[in-house]
């Protein structure tokens, strides 16, 4: 029944992939109603004179609150933009320590984001900040942003750790053989 | 310490944290906060970085750069994107050189409706680079002419760069847009120029397809007729004052699709006069033409039954992990720019620029040669919005013998260029990098290789608009 | 003993009138009255990072010295200032305005403005309505999609029949030049640098005060850093800002309207109108529940907004008539 993995082989890492999914899927169903509110807005502006109010400022909310979901996925997927050319000749599992340290670099920054936005989210609501257009409050979406943050660094620290233990390879940005 | 000698300092540190494997927006992210602490103090730097992701992510002109990645995953998920290149396969694919042709068609072809470079490149390499497998393409001549096609997304109007460019220059989008459009087209057939010249010279790169290309979907008997009438009708509109017109623009698209292209290609047409209507026809405004092609490609994919929730699932995830990486960049060169801006050294430069003396064209031949080095080092996006304050001031300041808005298009259409340049050339070219991550069997070099071609055409394309402002400025004059 | 060298932060573009012909002559006069002791460096364009609705915090928290800054870019935070916002309670010119705003900022603001030094708190001159349609009267507002300059006057433009767009000033020229909108309200001073002039034929001003809205600025500073100047700086800042700083900011925004509003008129492309006071008087009756609303708004804030409303119509009156 369970087939036993071969040793140093891909570990059960689903969780991050699945996890980092399923903030994407989420992030990309709000990307998509943002897009369908602004189709609907331009219609009914077109044929109605009545466009839906506020659309720009919900279309930033969106796509602010999208993007912190997003970042998961490009850290599960090694998906960040890094050179690698000069470190080819090194052995792999220094290549992937190094990517070990980075991603802990990374993830200290995304836990001072989530630690960031509470503070931030928390002052807004003591100083009763509202959207610029709409008289509602403004701290929910720094809270969720804040959430999403956190979850964002909880990828990056598993990722790193499992990367520093060898338990994942390095990141593959071009070949590691060059043809010619 | 002069402020010159830490930007220094600064890009120094960058480029060795980049060349130990550190992610390029880390890397902007820790040496612009470092930065920043040193000469503002570690508080200024925790209550600047606060809140600030959430600030720069949370942006209405920089939305359009997630929907137009998910229009391209969605246009590559529902077979949309390989349609488009199939299309130009079937016409291209037995002309020597014909495939990587057909790829800048493609690209042209979605430019008209996407406006990001990186979207544009990231959907092409992975719509067309098994199809120029499958043709023995040179892998490294492949990724750099996805790499080059990719800046078509820009170069194309709409365009990104462009409504950040307007927007920063207080100029009118649509006429940047119609500026843009005749050097966009420039930029396709001097790229193709360059196909033909490559392989004229080294045939092996990217020998002529030996197997039959696919068939096209036979077209009804009407179908040319139809073109043709919608065709003359057009160019009858245009002559008699229509030239303004939505109407004869978009008969002229339909009627052309009837009568030369596949049918097809009619979902992906259908997109583009969607969105190139809307737009011309004052429906909405390029901003607004991302969500609503987005959302128009979703909804013909999902009418069509060729995009089912698995596929829609698999473009989310391909637009979560490239927005990601983009939005990550953006947010590391906002924060190393703000660190450049303390040290005053973009200032410094375009001051040096300004008070040398020179005449007016060598003075912006300056500018864009400081934008071409700049571009190897930061990011495009920063980059403008770092310099053109200053440097928008001077320009309108010089004599070309044109009007203000004139000078501030047409200067707009050169920094485009430059940063389609600065987008696919070495050290940091973003589009080479999205190309090699979907090509991870190509070395970067190679693609590095595969792409000074088409730089060496950007950059006589460039001079060309230099030298003739007429290039850029002719169609804005004549529609308005 | 040393130069301190301050740090102010804006949002607009170098090649703005505040820039250009408000900040900057005023950092000169700073830099002269001190003998160079004490100094101001402009940064524009956020070039120090940020967005817009950051720059209050970045003054409270010291990240920049100083900023200039609107107190409706962080909306709900400071709802005593929004009376001035208010339909109808402004006067047509600056002059007016700015002292009104900075006496009023001074006894009644202290309290949501404690985190910073507020140099100055002051407001523009009246606002105009620059379409492509002729408007003489409420009914030729009826169905306008207008972009609204703040929340107020989005309720405003709402009251008298127009359909209220909110956007960022810098999507303006790109809606109207792709007719997404219909119009906008701003004053003259930021006419040439949104391009309403080429984008829009008609401009319909209100005649006389009250006008139809204003909206309010604050230049606000770090109390540590203002604690920290010497004396003497100390008292050459307090000397050029306040009143003196409120008193150049009216006479930027008044002179610069009317050479605006003059070319305008000479150039022959635009048309330059008013509405006739009978018709003023319907709008302001068509406004009033902006009034009731924002009263009962801010009740819940403990605030009493009809006394506020009040002291600012006298405020206004006061400097109106000197
Ligand atoms: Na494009
Ligand atoms: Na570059």
């Amino acid at each position: 029944m369970e087939t036993p993995a071969p040793p140093d082989s891909a570990p059960d890492v689903r969780w991050i992939d699945r996890l980092a999914a399923a903030l994407a899927v989420a992030g990309g169903t709000l990307t998509c109603l943002a897009a369908a509110l602004v189709t609907v807005s331009v219609v009914g502006r077109w044929l109605f004179n009545s466009p839906i109010p506020a659309d720009y400022e919900m279309v930033e909310i969106a796509v602010g609150v999208s993007v912190f979901a997003f970042l998961g996925q490009t850290q599960a997927r090694s998906g960040h933009i890094a050179v690698d050319t000069f470190t080819l000749k090194l052995p792999a599992r220094v290549n992937a320590t190094i990517d070990g340290v980075w991603d802990l670099v990374l993830a200290a920054f995304l836990g001072f984001f989530a630690w960031g936005l509470f503070a931030g989210g928390m002052d807004a609501r003591t100083n009763g900040l509202t959207l610029i257009q709409l008289p509602w409050p403004v701290w929910p979406v720094y809270l969720l942003c804040s959430v999403l943050a956190g979850l964002a660094c909880v990828i990056a620290v598993a990722t790193a750790i499992l990367k520093i233990i060898h338990r994942l390879p390095p990141a593959v940005h071009t070949s590691s053989e060059v043809r010619e | 310490m002069s402020g010159f000698s830490i930007a220094l300092i600064g890009f120094g540190a960058m480029l060795v944290l980049i060349a130990i494997r550190m992610p390029i927006a880390l890397a902007m992210l820790v040496v612009g906060s470092a930065g920043y602490a040193y000469l503002n103090g570690m508080h200024a730097l925790i209550y600047y970085l606060r809140v600030n992701a959430y600030s720069q992510f949370a942006s209405y002109t920089l939305s359009v750069i997630p929907l137009f990645i998910l229009m391209g995953a969605l246009a590559e998920g529902s077979g949309m994107a390989s349609t488009l290149f199939r299309a130009a396969e079937r016409r291209l694919g037995r002309v020597r050189g014909g495939m990587p042709m057909a790829v800048i068609a493609a690209c042209t072809g979605f430019g008209a409706i996407c406006g990001s470079s990186v979207a544009t490149a990231a959907t092409f390499g992975r719509a067309a680079l098994p199809e120029l497998r499958r043709a023995k393409v040179d892998p490294g001549f492949g990724t750099g002419t996805i790499a080059a096609g990719g800046t078509l997304g820009i170069l194309i109007p709409p365009s990104v760069i462009l409504v950040i460019y307007a927007i920063t220059a207080e100029q009118n989008i649509a006429k940047l847009f119609q500026a843009a459009l005749i050097p966009g087209l420039m930029a396709a057939t001097f790229y193709c120029i360059a196909i033909a010249i490559i392989v004229r010279r080294k045939p092996e790169l990217a020998p002529p397809l030996e197997i039959t290309p696919p068939q096209a979907t036979p077209r009804p008997v009407w179908a040319r007729p139809l073109g043709a009438i919608a065709v003359i009708a057009a160019i009858g509109l245009w002559s008699v004052g229509y030239a303004n017109t939505v109407g004869a623009l978009l008969l002229g698209i339909v009627g052309l699709v009837f009568l030369l292209l596949d049918f097809a290609i009619i979902p992906a047409a259908a997109v583009a006069i969607i969105v190139v209507g809307g737009i011309y026809g004052e429906v909405f405004t390029p901003t607004e033409g991302a969500a609503v092609g987005a959302a128009t490609m979703l909804a013909i994919g999902v009418a069509q039954g060729s995009l089912d929730w698995k596929r829609i699932k698999v473009a989310f995830l391909q637009t979560a992990e490239t927005t990601g990486m983009i939005f990550l960049i953006l947010l590391g060169a906002e924060v190393f720019g703000a660190f450049l801006a303390l040290t005053q050294m973009p200032m410094g430069l375009a001051e040096m620029i300004g008070d040398s003396g020179l005449s007016p064209y060598a003075v912006v031949w300056g500018m864009l040669v400081a934008y071409i080095v700049l571009g190897a080092v930061m990011d495009e996006l920063a980059m403008i919005l770092l310099t053109l304050p200053v440097f928008m001031p001077i320009v309108l300041t010089l004599d070309f013998g044109m009007t203000s808005e004139d000078v501030a298009i047409w200067f707009g259409i050169l920094v485009l260029v430059v940063v389609a340049i600065g987008l696919a050339a070495p050290p940091i070219g973003l589009n080479v990098f999205v190309v090699n991550k979907v090509a991870k069997d190509v070395p970067i070099i190679s693609t590095y290789k595969g792409v000074i071609p088409f730089v060496l055409a950007d950059l006589i394309r460039l001079a060309l608009l230099t030298a003739f402002p007429a290039l850029s400025l002719w169609l804005v004059h004549v529609l308005n | 003993q040393d130069t301190v060298t301050l740090k102010l932060h804006h949002f607009l573009p170098p090649v703005s009138n505040v820039h250009a012909r408000l900040l900057t002559p005023w950092a000169k006069s700073i830099e002269d009255e001190s003998q160079g002791r004490l100094k101001v460096q402009i940064f524009p364009a956020m070039q120090l990072g940020g967005k817009p609705p950051q720059l209050y915090d970045q003054a409270a928290n010291g990240v920049v010295d100083i900023v200039w800054t609107l107190p409706g870019n962080t909306p709900g935070r400071f709802p005593s200032t929004e009376v001035f916002e208010l339909p109808f309670v402004a006067a047509a010119e600056a002059k007016a305005n700015a002292p009104a705003c900075q006496e009023f900022g001074e006894t009644h603001i202290a309290k949501e403005t404690a985190d910073t030094k507020i140099l100055c708190f002051w407001a523009h001159d009246a606002g105009l309505i620059h379409t492509n349609k002729e408007i003489k009267t409420k009914e030729d507002l009826a169905g306008l999609k207008l972009r609204n300059p703040t929340r107020l006057a989005g309720e405003a433009l709402t009251a008298l029949g127009a359909t209220s767009v909110g956007m960022p000033v810098p999507q303006v020229p790109e809606a109207l030049a792709q007719r997404a909108i219909d119009g906008c309200v701003i004053p003259w001073e930021v006419v040439p640098s949104v391009k309403v002039d080429e984008l829009t034929k008609f401009h319909t001003a209100i005649p006389g005060s009250p006008t139809l809205y204003t909206t309010t600025f604050f230049l606000a500073m770090n109390k540590g850093s203002y604690e920290r100047l010497s004396d003497d700086q100390r008292g050459v800042l307090d000397k050029l800002s306040g009143m003196h700083f409120a008193n150049l900011a009216g006479e930027m925004w008044d002179t610069v309207g009317k050479e605006v509003g003059d070319k305008i008129k000479a150039d022959g492309k635009g048309v330059v109108s008013s509405i006739s006071e009978e018709e003023k008087a319907r709008w302001i009756e068509a406004t009033k529940p902006v009034h009731i609303k924002w009263v009962e708004d801010v009740k819940a804030k403990g605030l009493d907004g009809d006394a506020l409303i009040k002291t600012a119509q006298e405020l206004i009156a006061k400097y109106g008539k000197a």
